[in-house]
């Protein structure tokens, strides 16, 4: 209904359907966006197109994210993680009476956790 | 028996000798510590997208968690390359995307994909749908009607670089941009990969509602595959 050549800035079908991705993803500036919205508005054949591919957008949105991570491999992770660098502190106070040692020792291991096996 | 000091300091040895190694290193190896519990508290929160991401790349649980696992491994250890204040989950996908298509695509044997994707085909997309009168709004509908597991099945069907995009844009929301850095492509190649993936899952769900007589088994050439 719009197919035909329309005033200036209106865009026509083509021009629309070339775009509805831009569009549905909103990877366009404002200006263009609302040139889109305007045609989307007055043309119903567009309108039914774009409604298809917003309509799949939607349900892939929906329906293939929303997963969890199983509780053994966020484990896994977090314990490479932590085992990457390992502090162990130590401190030592002994006396003989008359005189005493303290000390203290800090102990850090780096590992990459890459380096393990994983299992 | 108490025991004398000189007993004490003989009983020492290794700490004596750890000493000297821990103050000389203790500067590095606490920023890594440090480094460690930063990298643990921001970036394990994006653990179950990140296995979501997986899951549908590798298109299956032991492959995904393995993928994760390597994903986090390289991530840390780049971590320091990391710039703060950008963002860390598109980093983290990209680091992802990165080891999917390295150590996961090559390995599956698949046909070849065609190489003559550009942004030409992208742009015949208004020829296509004049010659297509697309899904009527009672079809969208019945799109609509059909189980989480047949739209999961159906993205499981596209080829590796489709279902990437379509995944990256569809559900994780990234921008083009990004999916682009991600798969290491032109912006124009992650258009046209949206678009073909897009009416290959069009073609695939309409079947899925023929299939499940959600749909009647009439209309199956309006949907450009």
């Amino acid at each position: 209904m719009t197919e035909k050549s329309t005033p200036s800035d209106h865009l026509d079908c083509t021009a629309f359907l070339a775009e509805v991705y831009l569009y549905l993803d909103s990877e366009c500036d404002e200006s263009r966006r609302a040139q889109l919205q305007a045609h989307l508005e007055q043309c119903p054949g567009c309108l039914q197109k774009y409604g298809l591919e917003r309509t799949v957008k939607d349900l892939v949105g929906r329906c293939c994210g929303g997963e969890r991570a199983p509780e053994s491999l966020r484990a896994k992770v977090q314990g490479k993680i932590r085992d990457a660098v390992r502090v162990q502190n130590t401190e030592t106070f002994a006396t003989d009476g008359s005189s005493y040692v303290h000390t203290r020792a800090t102990r850090i291991q780096v590992t990459r956790f890459s380096d393990e096996q994983i299992n | 028996m108490k025991p004398t000091l000189r007993d004490v300091q003989n009983s020492m040895p290794t700490l004596a000798i750890e000493r000297p190694r821990v103050s000389s290193g203790s500067m590095t190896e606490l920023t890594q510590t440090e480094r460690a519990e930063r990298f643990e508290a921001e970036a394990m929160p994006f653990i179950d997208q990140l296995y979501g991401a997986a899951l549908r790349m590798t298109r299956n649980p032991s492959d995904a968690e393995d993928l994760v696992q390597e994903t986090y491994a390289s991530a840390f250890a780049k971590f320091h390359q990391f710039r703060e204040g950008t963002n860390l989950r598109a980093w983290l996908y990209r680091i992802l995307t990165n080891n999917f298509i390295n150590n996961y695509r090559k390995a599956q044997r698949r046909p070849q994909e065609s190489s003559s994707e550009g942004i030409e085909d992208w742009q015949l997309y208004a020829a296509e749908q004049h010659s297509s009168t697309g899904l009527r709004s009672a079809e969208m509908e019945a799109l609509d009607k059909l189980p989480d597991s047949d739209v999961k099945d159906a993205l499981q069907e596209l080829p590796d670089d489709f279902r990437m995009a379509v995944y990256l844009a569809d559900v994780e929301g990234f921008p083009y941009k990004e999916i682009a850095e991600m798969m290491q492509t032109p912006i124009g190649t992650v258009m046209s990969r949206l678009h073909r993936g897009r009416k290959m899952l069009q073609g695939l769900l309409s079947d899925y509602a023929r299939d499940r007589g959600i749909l009647p088994a009439v209309s199956s050439q309006e949907v450009v595959k």
